[in-house]
């Protein structure tokens, strides 16, 4: 759909920031919301699979903050075929049921018991913010992950809209003939960043645009810095901590925020709670700012519904070798469902969006917005959606009706 | 609107010990072959062998971060306790011997 450029949010619109956190799927984080907005696709509590017994197993809000997914779930090629597929060999045409979670989590541990956890789901209670804002906001009810696999190859879809054949997290893809969204918006003389959250977590763009192009990036403080000052980026892009380590600045313990099992959920919530209130929070920022957060798969966690197929992504194709399956893959259909919000003062509160979107969708939605030259880009990001013309209020929401979260001290 | 609380984890939730996942595995790897393909990141080898944990990781991954972005001087970082010296690399980095978590193992504390 184009851009309808009379929009007033679109008129106002200087800056997107993306977010990206880890390994949650949608039902996991946001599912119990059906019960209070019957729009939202999540879970009416009936949800099941089967276990290595056969016993049928109902999705229940269990899930906890820290300790319950532990090992991690496998969320490979291979393993995330079984959880869609119920096979570890093939995959359409084979109906996608969505039966294979509890079958792919027993493998992890061989406990019949600790493979339910998988379907736990959290109670909104337990996740104030993303609850907030997935309530306050725009969400997506068909956000899916770019393929069916890992961290890396889906994190690249948002950075090149392609993970150039990719399946693994083996991405050296060095030299490649599609530039990444950042490069393009530098030949068109737009600003843009990544911002990661420190020195000890870094990026996971390691092997091209770190190494390549180190002035993209900068660190968390630097994005609040800019937001203080009025100095975002046209675009930029977040990513979280990836671990617990000492802060290298030695102002204390730097906790993991990226919500990777095994990480605390909560250290993740009140990053996500950091960025939105830093956006929020400047009358020149905020009616001027578009902030997705997104995450970027599903870390192997129950979702209901099914990946859809999509436009392959000609030229690449994936082998058995790679998938681990019998099959090659063509990047012809999506990978689970992921928690997605679009987050301005020009979105009403309660949207639901139910058109599909994936990783893609982002550098789409930033090349069609600044309005790049075409170049060369994917066939998957060519027939992406994009996402901004669901700010679509022809007012602004006051400041009373847009949420603010209090980040609290450990001791509070 | 009033402002919605956002608590915060436990300092339990706390584990810099805690064994490297297969997302970190494979951000190291990425870092290593960067290191082999430069050469001259002048990174420690005693960091770039203490990689099993996430804090330990994280350390090899700041070296490697600040010399990419063109910090390559310990004295000109921010002040670190027990920063460690860095020495000229060899011409290939340590194997990467950290294994990612695979079965339940919570790590030391």
């Amino acid at each position: 759909m184009e851009l309808d450029r009379t929009l007033p949010g679109i008129q106002s619109l200087k800056h997107v920031v993306v977010l990206m956190m880890e390994n949650r799927s949608f039902d996991h984080m946001l599912g119990a919301l059906k019960a209070t907005n019957s729009n939202i696709d999540g879970l009416t509590g009936t949800e099941s699979n089967p276990d290595t017994t056969g016993a049928t197993v109902t999705v229940q809000p269990l899930a906890e903050y820290q300790s319950q997914l532990d090992p991690d779930p496998n969320h490979h090629f291979a393993a995330v075929n079984l959880q869609i597929f119920n096979s570890t060999q093939h995959g359409p045409p084979l109906p996608a049921n969505m039966q294979g979670f509890v079958a792919s989590y027993f493998n992890q541990q061989q406990n019949t018991q600790h493979s339910h956890d998988i379907l736990y789901y959290f109670t909104p209670d337990k996740l104030p913010v993303l609850t907030t804002l997935a309530t306050q906001y725009a969400v997506f009810n068909r956000w899916f992950a770019s393929i069916p696999g890992p961290t890396i190859c889906n994190r690249a879809f948002a950075h090149y809209g392609t993970s150039f054949g990719q399946v693994s997290m083996d991405v050296f893809y060095e030299g490649k003939d599609i530039p990444a969204i950042y490069v393009r918006l530098l030949n068109a003389n737009h600003t843009c960043k990544l911002f990661y959250f420190d020195e000890a977590s870094s990026t996971m763009e390691v092997v091209n645009l770190l190494q390549n192009q180190p002035s993209l990036f900068g660190t968390f403080p630097d994005f609040l810095s800019a937001c203080q000052q009025n100095a975002l980026p046209d675009y930029c892009f977040i990513e979280p901590n990836y671990t617990d380590h000492p802060a290298p600045d030695g102002s204390g313990e730097a906790i993991a925020n990226d919500q990777h099992p095994d990480h605390d959920v909560r250290a993740g919530e009140q990053f996500i709670a950091t960025v939105y209130n830093a956006i929020r929070g400047n009358p020149n920022l905020w009616p001027n700012t578009a902030l997705l957060v997104v995450y970027d798969e599903h870390g192997g966690i129950y979702d209901h519904v099914s990946p859809p197929a999509c436009p392959p992504d000609s030229p690449f194709v994936a082998q058995p070798a790679d998938t681990g399956t019998l099959d090659a893959f063509a990047f012809d259909r999506l990978g689970v469902r992921v928690p997605a919000i679009l987050i301005s003062p020009w979105v009403a509160a309660g949207t639901v969006i139910n058109d599909t979107f994936d990783h893609a969708s982002i550098p789409a939605t930033v090349s069609d917005f600044l309005q790049l030259p075409a170049g060369n880009r994917s066939v998957r990001e060519q027939n992406a959606n994009t996402f901004l013309g669901n700010l679509t209020l022809t007012t602004m929401r006051t400041d009373d009706e847009c949420p603010t979260f209090v980040v609290q001290s450990q001791n509070s | 609107m009033d402002p919605i609380a956002v608590p915060a984890p436990p300092r339990s939730a706390y584990n810099p010990n805690r064994r490297v996942s297969d997302l970190l595995y494979s951000q190291l790897k990425h870092f290593q072959h960067v290191e082999l393909k430069r050469g001259d990141l002048g990174i420690d080898p005693e960091i770039a062998r203490n990689i099993h944990t996430e804090a330990g990781a994280a350390q090899y991954i700041a070296a490697i971060t600040r010399a990419l972005r063109g910090k390559n001087s310990a004295a000109a970082s921010p002040t670190t306790p027990n920063q460690p010296k860095q020495t000229p690399a060899k011409k290939s980095p340590a194997k990467l011997t950290a294994k990612p978590v695979a079965r339940n193992n919570k790590g030391k504390r």
